[in-house]
């Protein structure tokens, strides 16, 4: 019995590994086949099939239009680095006019990114970055950035409810996925220098306020982690003004733990980060005030766009046009939509203008971007 | 058997030690912040409590076998992409995607305790339980992460989901599963049996017992928990997440440590696991209710599972003698 047992056992992992091998070959031969251009081209090399990089897709599909030229993108079924690269290697065989990547594996597209550019074609990086390679720049969300934004709108927000007044005490949470990777990092510090900052140049307050931060509590990427933390913070922090949900599942667990605390929408200032399926009912239900709208269309766009102008105008002219900064800096930042369920304009004290644009705002925007608004949980 | 004075002095007792360490850690966070004697404070142990309290008691079955499981953890974040897929995605009702998700994991557990059964005779039983397990922690991990590419499904479209996450049901699932352990691993044959095969393999052979029937049971039943752990985090949510109870298996593991399962096997019991469990939850919450900066969860953390474990074992060790 226990023989035979094994013996099926063996024979099934084999079977299961030959299936495997002669499998996945086949696949990567089908992808790799269909990738194959038929003119020259930009090519636009996403990381997995997702509906973020539909957004993007949508974007480079636009360029290619608006510039009469054949725009490609391609991704990967899934997160493959394998696939990509050799995708990218075949593009390179090809001398497409130019590529803009966002790297799996950074330092293994590195290689790839560098050889390209050494055989004469422009490459830049979008979404992530490979800041080893000698990439031309790299298009993506600057996430201090949106975090300030996101700082500024939590400000406003809590300022019209009433909380932030001269000798207030006002208590702020940050619920996040990672105390250690930086798109996190820089988006709390972000967010947290917009309020510092705030609370010292509003001229109602002038740094006569109390501001108690909590947090930032970290859910290791587990959303039920997440769910329990923002419990535990509004049980222990009944008189929380602001919070703010770093990752995508922060927000709707804010959420959850505001209504499973009985507290009422609309009391607490939560903010959330990027517009999904999940982030968006809580917007709906009152919850969440604003969140934070990446915005990936532009990525593909510009980099259609800035390719093409490469080839046109040269690297170094297309860049200086571009990038602010450049040579110095070759980072460009696609920026972020403040996303509510109202339209609202407003001057922070810090001097900027802020705009919230409204979810039926995003959504036509979105529709005249040519992006499924579908995509963005906007059904 | 009779409590005498004298057992609690000199810590006989088993989980007193965590019963006096729940205690400590309540009066003190009382004592800093009051709220954590609210009703709504309880609330919120409570839901957090569940998932990893269901995960340890399942978890036990296999410690006190003798084997170890390290799955469980990806286990639940699988079974909650499955519900979500077959509420939403194959539309079928929740009772029908629940038993289906459940049956998944049941089968999932068999196949690991027949993994363990082909191997151990050569191979110490620990060898396979831990590379097997581990395997599906990656596998069902990363197969829950690519079902969705990485999505969440959100689920706010099923109201009855939201049952389970009412504080009422949430206890009484506790309460199901404590009980059902309990009455296995005290009143039952087969409980018997999990005790002698992780109490001496050899012995339990040569006297007949089934052991790798045992084995299927255990790790089947690891895995159903698991899968129940998964069902709770997608109600509580709402959502079915990838990223769900995933790194809970080692929470689980510890929650036994904590509460006397002996990891070698062949001691302790679910009720042990359970309030290992607790203690850990109470730990978690006490710290955001102390406003302790999270930077020092998890050094904490480290440090209180390191005095419970070095405690129970000093006090097992002066038993012994």
């Amino acid at each position: 019995m226990r023989g035979i047992a094994k013996t099926t056992l063996i024979a099934i992992i084999i079977a299961v590994v030959v299936i495997a091998v002669a499998g996945g070959y086949a696949a990567y031969w089908f992808y790799s086949q269909q990738a194959r251009p038929s003119k020259l081209v930009f090519v636009v090399i996403g990381k997995s099939v997702h509906p973020y990089w539909s957004v993007v897709e949508a974007g480079v599909k636009k360029a290619g239009q608006e510039l009469g030229v054949d725009a490609i993108f391609w991704v990967p079924q899934k997160e493959d680095v394998q696939a990509q690269l050799s995708t990218m290697d075949s593009y390179i065989a090809q001398k497409v006019a130019g590529i803009a990547i966002a790297p799996s594996d950074p330092s293994a597209a590195t290689p790839y990114i560098n050889k390209a550019l050494q055989q004469g074609i422009p490459v830049i990086t979008i979404d992530t970055d490979a800041p080893q390679s000698n990439r031309l720049a790299y298009l993506g969300t600057g996430n201090y950035k949106a975090g300030w934004l996101a700082g500024l709108a939590a400000w406003q927000l809590a300022k019209e409810k009433g909380y932030i007044k001269p000798g207030a005490t006002i208590k702020i949470a940050m619920l996040t996925g990672s105390l250690t990777a930086m798109n996190s990092l820089e988006r709390m510090a972000g967010f947290k220098d917009a309020i510092m900052n705030c609370s010292q140049k509003d001229p109602d307050i002038k740094g006569n306020i109390k501001i108690v931060w909590l947090g930032p509590y970290n859910d290791q990427e587990d959303p039920t982690q997440a769910l329990n933390l923002a419990l535990s913070a509004i049980q222990a922090n009944p008189d929380l003004t602001i919070a703010f949900g770093v990752y995508a599942y922060d927000g709707p667990a804010w959420a959850k733990a505001l209504q499973q605390a009985g507290i009422p929408p609309g009391k607490v200032v939560l903010v959330e980060f990027d517009v999904t399926s999940d982030n968006v009912p809580p917007l709906q239900q009152g919850y969440a005030l604003v969140t934070v709208g990446q915005r990936q269309y532009f990525m593909g766009y510009y980099g259609v766009k800035l390719l093409y102008n490469m080839t046109k105008y040269g690297v170094d002219k297309a860049l200086k046009n571009f990038v602010p900064g450049y040579p110095n800096n070759k980072i460009f930042d696609t920026g972020i939509d403040l996303v509510g369920m109202s339209h609202k304009e407003f001057t922070a004290p810090t001097g900027e203008k802020v705009t919230i644009l409204s979810l039926s705002e995003y959504k036509q925007l979105a529709q005249e971007l040519g992006i499924d608004p579908s995509l963005l949980g906007l059904s | 058997m009779s409590i005498k004075i004298e057992d609690i002095v000199r810590g006989r007792l088993p989980l007193f030690n965590v019963l006096i360490a729940i205690v400590l850690i309540a009066i003190v966070t009382g004592l800093i912040n009051p709220k954590f004697w609210e009703p709504g404070n309880w609330q919120a142990l409570l839901t957090w409590y569940l998932g990893l309290s269901v995960l340890a008691m399942g978890e036990s079955m296999v410690l006190i076998s003798g084997g170890i499981d390290l799955s469980v953890g990806s286990l639940a974040s699988f079974s909650s992409m499955l519900l979500a897929i077959a509420v939403d995605r194959l539309g079928w009702s929740l009772q029908l995607s629940i038993i289906f998700v459940i049956t998944v994991a049941v089968f999932i557990g068999l196949f690991h305790g027949a993994f363990v059964s082909i191997f151990s005779p050569p191979l110490p039983q620990i060898m396979p339980a831990f590379i097997i397990t581990l395997a599906d922690n990656i596998f069902f991990g990363g197969l829950a992460t690519a079902l969705t590419l990485g999505w969440p499904i959100p689920l706010y479209k099923y109201p009855d989901l939201m049952l389970i996450a009412t504080p009422w049901m949430l206890a009484s699932i506790l309460l199901i599963v404590a009980l059902v352990s309990i009455y296995v691993q005290r009143y039952s044959i087969i409980g018997r049996y999990i005790y002698a095969v992780g109490g001496n393999i050899e012995v339990s052979r040569l006297s007949g017992v089934p052991i790798n029937r045992v084995r299927l049971f255990v790790y089947s039943y690891s895995a159903m928990c698991a899968s129940i752990a998964g069902i709770i985090f997608t109600a509580l949510m709402m959502t079915g997440y990838p990223g769900v109870g995933r790194g809970q298996e080692l929470y689980a593991i510890a929650s036994n440590a904590i509460g006397g399962v002996s990891l070698a096997g062949g001691e302790g019991n679910a009720v042990g696991a359970a309030v290992g469990a607790f203690l850990i939850t109470l730990i978690r919450n006490a710290l955001v209710l102390s406003g302790v900066s999270p930077y020092w969860y998890d050094p904490v953390t480290g440090v209180i599972l390191g005095v419970a474990v070095a405690v129970d074992l000093y006090r097992r060790s002066r038993g012994a003698r």
